[in-house]
């Protein structure tokens, strides 16, 4: 529980933190409404094994706001907040760009802005020395993502066929950007967590979004080059969080570098545990698997209990399983499914699994 | 691109009606594409390419129809409910019913019942496409539907409803004619609701 991806919404949270009877601990929201920090209470309740150390944002720099409750982040990525969720608004700085030396243009996160690791290193020993299995959080969105969030989706999917030198070529800066970034995370963390976490969405809930060939061809490099970095900077595994039907990629992911797959979306196309775990579990360690979109929401909680007993005995045996919800948990889950989530895992959790 | 477009212009030269050009190649084409992405041989993004080759090829017929009344085949009214701001789906959508004849007026993204309401009066659409990606806002559906409803204007057109999460089955239960999660199927089930109506 933990890590934007297999988290809690805030209201989800809140109701969980009343049913349990535990007052507000300051605990924090990230900028997409997701719980960023975790009552520890709670993560022992539910015998939670990561904790996370989490990069901050440089010092002296303001996140800007604007009429409408519209955020803008450190990459120029702009949200808002559109009934239960933050959303990215259809805002594209880089969207009437010509040329790739227009990239360089747009105002990218700093690199040399003091204060993001500040303190860090004695929180991931002091974890460590603790006996948690620590893991960094992932810093922002994917490499795709932000490409195509400043881009515009329409319009960096028309370049990956018709222009690729200048999609390659922002997906490079992103990629670029990136590796400094980690060099300072991992130069504070590195020889203290367990799991580098790191998102890039390919998938929907029938296909990927793009065709594998394009993946290969364009943005398989630019994780290569990251995944790489991030292995010479730690022996921490690569955790990659990558929603929806991804089957066909999931061996070039392994090529690269990824050794946590996360969240292995059950109900998508080709992405049955069984068969994951049959075809990749020599090789990967999946983390999530549990079905948030039906179990979970509209599940009983019986239905809940059958759910976690079915991933933990398709994950499970042999190890390489980390369980989780397959997605943060979402803000209309009553508490009392929450609670049964975490009872089932540790009911049918234990070594053997059978 | 260029190749889509060269064969419409070449077609053209050779005293191909634009039409049919539109009916029997670039029709033909979108619907092969179609069956491509039911089968899992094409994806999201190809359907978004395809639908700028379809943009750029009806662009040189456009062209050639000043002077002729294009043939429109209806018009849909397209929004995302109120509460979602999802719209690669519907844009994807808009992009090739427009370009397969339909006229588009797209009210864009979190759009209230009453939003909706306020832009059928005025432009009294054939079709209402409603789209949502989330559970949590594809309740609202019912809500625009119902609204219709009391205005009296449910029966004067056709409602679809369209989105990820979006079955057939849900899309009846909310008193729509017709749900989908493909751009495509949703395309080909407005142009059938169109012939119906000509004939």
């Amino acid at each position: 529980m933990g890590g934007s991806v297999a988290s809690i919404e805030r209201p989800a949270y809140v109701n969980l933190k009343k049913y349990l009877g535990l007052l507000w601990r300051g605990e924090k929201v990230d900028g997409i409404g997701i719980m960023e920090t975790l009552d520890d209470e709670i993560l022992r309740m539910f015998n939670v094994d990561f904790r996370r150390v989490i990069m901050k944002p440089p010092k002296n720099w303001i996140e800007k706001r604007y009429a409408d409750g519209i955020r803008e982040n450190e990459w120029g990525v702009r949200f808002k907040q559109i009934g239960y969720y933050w959303e990215w608004i259809w805002y594209t700085p880089l969207g009437d760009i010509e040329d790739k030396d227009q990239i360089e243009d747009h105002t990218w996160p700093d690199l040399g802005a003091l204060g993001r690791v500040e303190g860090l290193e004695k929180e991931a020993r002091d974890l460590e020395s603790a006996g948690w299995a620590v893991s960094t959080a992932p810093i922002f969105g994917g490499i795709f993502e932000i490409a195509w969030w400043l881009r515009g989706f329409n319009k960096f999917i028309v370049d990956l066929y018709t222009r690729p030198e200048l999609a390659s070529a922002l997906m490079e800066k992103i990629t670029d950007t990136y590796i400094g970034l980690y060099d300072q995370y991992l130069g504070a963390v590195g020889d203290h967590v367990q799991m580098v976490m790191f998102t890039d969405d390919l998938g929907a809930q029938t296909q990927m979004l793009v065709p594998p060939s394009l993946y290969r061809k364009y943005l398989k490099p630019c994780h290569k080059r990251l995944f790489d970095f991030i292995h010479s900077k730690t022996d921490a595994r690569v955790f990659l969080h990558c929603c929806g039907s991804i089957d066909p990629v999931i061996n070039d992911l392994i090529e690269i570098g990824v050794d946590v797959l996360n969240p292995v979306q059950p109900l998508a196309a080709g992405m049955e545990s069984e068969v994951l775990k049959r075809n990749y579990g020599d090789r990967l360690t999946f983390h999530g698997g549990v079905d948030i979109q039906r179990a979970l929401a509209l599940g009983t909680i019986q239905e809940i209990d059958y759910e976690v007993r079915r991933r933990m005995k398709a994950f499970a045996p042999g190890g390489g399983y980390i369980f989780a919800p397959a997605h943060n948990i979402q803000p209309e889950i009553p508490a009392e499914k929450i609670v049964a989530l975490y009872k089932a895992a540790e009911k049918y959790g234990c070594y053997p699994v059978t | 691109m260029e190749g889509a477009v060269a064969a419409v212009q070449h077609a053209l030269d050779n005293g191909v009606p634009s039409r049919e050009i539109l009916k029997e190649g670039l029709s033909r084409g979108l619907e092969k594409v179609g069956t491509k992405f039911e089968a899992g041989e094409c994806y999201i993004s190809d359907l978004i390419m395809v639908g700028e080759v379809m943009k750029a090829s009806v662009a040189v017929l456009r062209s050639h129809w000043k002077g002729e009344v294009a043939e429109i085949l209806g018009t849909i009214v397209l929004g995302t409910v109120e509460g979602d701001i999802h719209d690669i789906g519907k844009s994807v959508f808009a992009t090739l019913a427009e370009n397969a004849g339909f006229n588009v007026i797209d009210v864009g993204v979190d759009v209230s019942a009453e939003r909706f309401l306020e832009v059928v009066k005025g432009r009294g659409p054939n079709i209402l496409g409603l789209s949502a990606l989330v559970t949590t806002t594809m309740t609202r559906m019912n809500e625009v539907i119902e609204t219709m409803e009391r205005a009296g204007l449910r029966r004067k057109l056709r409602v679809i409803a369209g989105g990820a999460p979006i079955t057939d089955d849900y899309a009846k239960q909310v008193g729509a004619d017709a749900g989908v999660n493909d751009a495509i199927k949703g395309l080909e089930i407005c142009k059938g609701w169109m012939k119906r109506v000509d004939a």
